[in-house]
């Protein structure tokens, strides 16, 4: 576990390491060998469901009880056995329903082992959640992006203002903690003012609060977790899915976990931010992507705020350079057992 | 040419004078290259790289702090619109300084005959001699205005000499794409085609051809093919009704900027009452029917004269 303290007077141009790796290059390489939320478990029914993960086609379907997963439309499955690709088993993918999602691998389906599927300990594995909970959005970028914008605290002062409160907090640190296949992100800021969607719409009456940003993202498939807690107001957490559709498009299907928050009012009213929030993000995401997609790379300038982006290029880079090595494995600090529900302070759901 | 492809710097039109508020930014993209264009505190007009030095977020989205710096709106790093130097990133701490090189590019610019235009090549290059001189003349009904074609840059030019009616609108006035007066020429640094025009409500009541049409359309392009002044006259009276310049700039290999400004003056006598409500604008599109039936004879006669030009079968030039 690698850990980084980015308040303690560090340098601004934290760039260098960067460099080292050469120009961030979203959308350039593929990670393999992952589990990937493609779909709520309610878009799924008897008329197939499609997805891409990587431009990789995914047709998910029931029959009867029993979810599919193919890479081509289930009336061409059995005409087109023939040409299926490496990544299924006869056209088929290993698929799994947990968390109110469905769980598809992309990669080897040898490699496919069900206990790879994050640990999300404020959902219940065997319920979805309802529809107020659940919500589709797209980032018109490469998901690389949307995940550095989710490990980039700073822009939610310019960003998202209104929902986040503003820049002005009295204290304001970072920890930033990684494993080979993830990094996670807490923020601790003191006498932040309150936002004016807290105080216009949730009635929140304390102009300042102390809140604890948390963010948790997995390297490869994209999916993260995100969570604050408020001194003065409730909250709760949600897990977000950042799928590559292609280095296009990222589809950003989400749940909150609702269960976590008693106030039944706040608990209806705040997963309605998630698509006011989405279409600020996508407001910077969208013509950002041109520039790493398809111009030259260019080295970007850094400062000490950007140091949970930077770990999340180095840990990335490290994965891709494994991946073009013919390494696909899980290294053993992926932790199988560890409890993010401690770090994320949320209670259990079973 | 391509509107993309490597070319000689120019004074390139980005914006109205009177669209630029010292408000707010405005994005603007010339020949595959976006700009930020906003005004300082001294209300002079700067134009910087549209990609922050952080994270590459469009500048022309952000907002225009109090010191007169253009501020990124992801993470709020500020820009001198002067030098393009980043003069400050939330949240650091009073030792921290800095880097110099945590920059965008900046042009030069310059507001001139009621645009703002930039110099898209290195800020040193920019020779204020070479802005285009098409000024308006004082008129008693003056108008401005600027929009997107679907049109490459060099068709857009093309057309403009070619078929004239396919791209300007005068209302009261039907232009005679087909009926030139004279052949065109070179006439002072610009390329001039001259052609008749009508008014509409007479067109309409004409059963036989007239002998000489009332009036003619003068178009004087810049041998850049940027800019062109454009007259309605009376050729009889030997007066000129409306007044226009016209200025275009490549946006994309496929969409072209087009930015106006026009003044007329009402006649006396028996046209006066039609002459009155002159007006001139551009067409938002160009129907593909006519574009079809376009005979290219003028930007043919001017192939060989001007280096932006389509490749033509050829005609010669007397």
């Amino acid at each position: 576990m690698m850990t980084v303290d980015s308040s303690a007077g560090a340098a601004v141009d934290k760039g260098r390491g960067q460099e080292r790796l050469g120009p961030w290059e979203p959308g350039k390489y593929v990670l393999r060998d992952a589990w990937f939320p493609v779909a709520h478990s309610q878009a799924i029914r008897r008329d197939p469901a499609r997805r891409f993960v990587h431009g990789q086609p995914f047709y998910l379907w029931r029959q009867g009880e029993r979810l599919r997963a193919a890479e081509c439309h289930p009336a061409e499955l059995k005409a087109r056995r023939g040409e299926a690709s490496a990544f299924t088993t006869g056209g088929e993918y290993p698929v799994v329903e947990r968390y109110g999602f469905a769980w598809v691998w992309y990669g080897d389906p040898a490699n496919a082992e069900a206990d790879l599927i994050p640990d999300i300990p404020f959902l219940s594995p065997a319920r979805g959640a309802p529809a107020y909970a659940r919500q589709s959005n797209y980032f018109h970028c490469a998901y690389e992006l949307v995940l550095e914008n989710i490990l980039d605290l700073t822009h939610i002062d310019f960003v998202h203002g209104n929902f986040g409160g503003t820049h002005e907090s009295e204290e304001d640190s970072v920890r930033v903690e990684s494993t080979s296949e993830t990094v996670t992100m807490v923020r601790t800021t003191k006498r932040r003012p309150t936002s004016a969607y807290q105080k216009t719409v949730l009635g929140i009456r304390a102009p300042f609060q102390d809140v604890v940003f948390f963010t948790h993202v997995f390297i490869r498939s994209g999916v993260c977790f995100l969570h604050a807690h408020y001194s003065a107001a409730p909250s709760m957490p949600l897990i977000q899915n950042n799928t590559p559709e292609s280095r296009f498009l990222t589809r950003a299907d989400s749940t909150f976990g609702v269960e976590q928050c008693p106030d039944p009012y706040y608990r209806r009213n705040w997963p309605g931010t998630g698509p006011m929030v989405a279409a600020q993000d996508e407001r910077m995401l969208n013509p950002q992507n041109p520039h790493y997609v398809l111009a030259p790379p260019a080295a970007d300038n850094n400062t000490r705020f950007d140091t949970a982006g930077l770990l999340y290029r180095r840990r990335h880079g490290a994965l891709v350079a494994r991946q073009a090595a013919g390494d696909y494995s899980y290294q053993a600090d992926m932790a199988k057992g560890s409890d993010i529900a401690e770090i994320l302070q949320v209670k259990r759901v079973r | 040419m391509s509107a993309t492809q490597s070319r000689a710097a120019a004074w390139q039109p980005l914006s109205l004078s009177s669209r630029l508020d010292a408000t707010a930014p405005r994005g603007r993209m010339v020949a595959g290259r976006r700009y930020a264009l906003f005004r300082d505190l001294a209300g002079a007009p700067r134009v910087l790289e549209d990609r922050c030095a952080h994270r590459k977020a469009p500048l022309s989205l952000g907002r225009i702090t109090p010191e007169g710096w253009l501020e990124c709106p992801y993470h709020g790093w500020s820009y001198s619109g002067e030098n393009g130097d980043c003069l400050r990133i939330p949240n650091l701490a009073s030792h921290e300084t800095i880097p110099g090189k945590y920059c965008v590019g900046h042009f030069a610019c310059a507001e001139h005959d009621g645009l703002i235009f930039v110099w898209d090549g290195p800020a040193a290059g920019a020779d204020r001699s070479r802005l285009p001189d098409c000024p308006v003349p004082p008129g008693a009904a003056r108008g401005e205005g600027e929009s997107l074609i679907t049109l490459p840059w060099t068709n857009l030019v093309a057309t403009l000499l070619d078929a004239p009616s396919l791209l300007l609108d005068i209302p009261r006035v039907t232009l005679i794409d087909a009926h030139p007066l004279g052949e065109p020429v070179e006439e002072g640094g610009r390329l001039v085609v001259e052609r008749a025009a009508d008014w509409t409500s007479t067109a309409r009541r004409r059963r036989r051809t007239p002998a000489e049409y009332p009036l003619a359309l003068r178009v004087a392009l810049t041998l850049d093919g940027r800019a062109a002044v454009i007259a309605l006259r009376e050729p009889g009276a030997n007066r000129v009704l409306l007044s226009a310049a016209l200025h275009m700039a490549p946006v994309s290999d496929c969409v072209s900027a087009l930015y106006w400004r026009w003044s007329a003056t009402p006649p006396g006598g028996k046209a006066a009452a039609a002459a009155g409500k002159l007006a001139f604008s551009l067409r938002p599109g160009v129907d593909p029917a006519a574009m079809v039936a376009v005979h290219p004879y003028v930007s043919s006669v001017f192939a060989g004269r001007i280096p932006w030009a389509l490749t033509r079968p050829g005609v010669a030039a007397r």
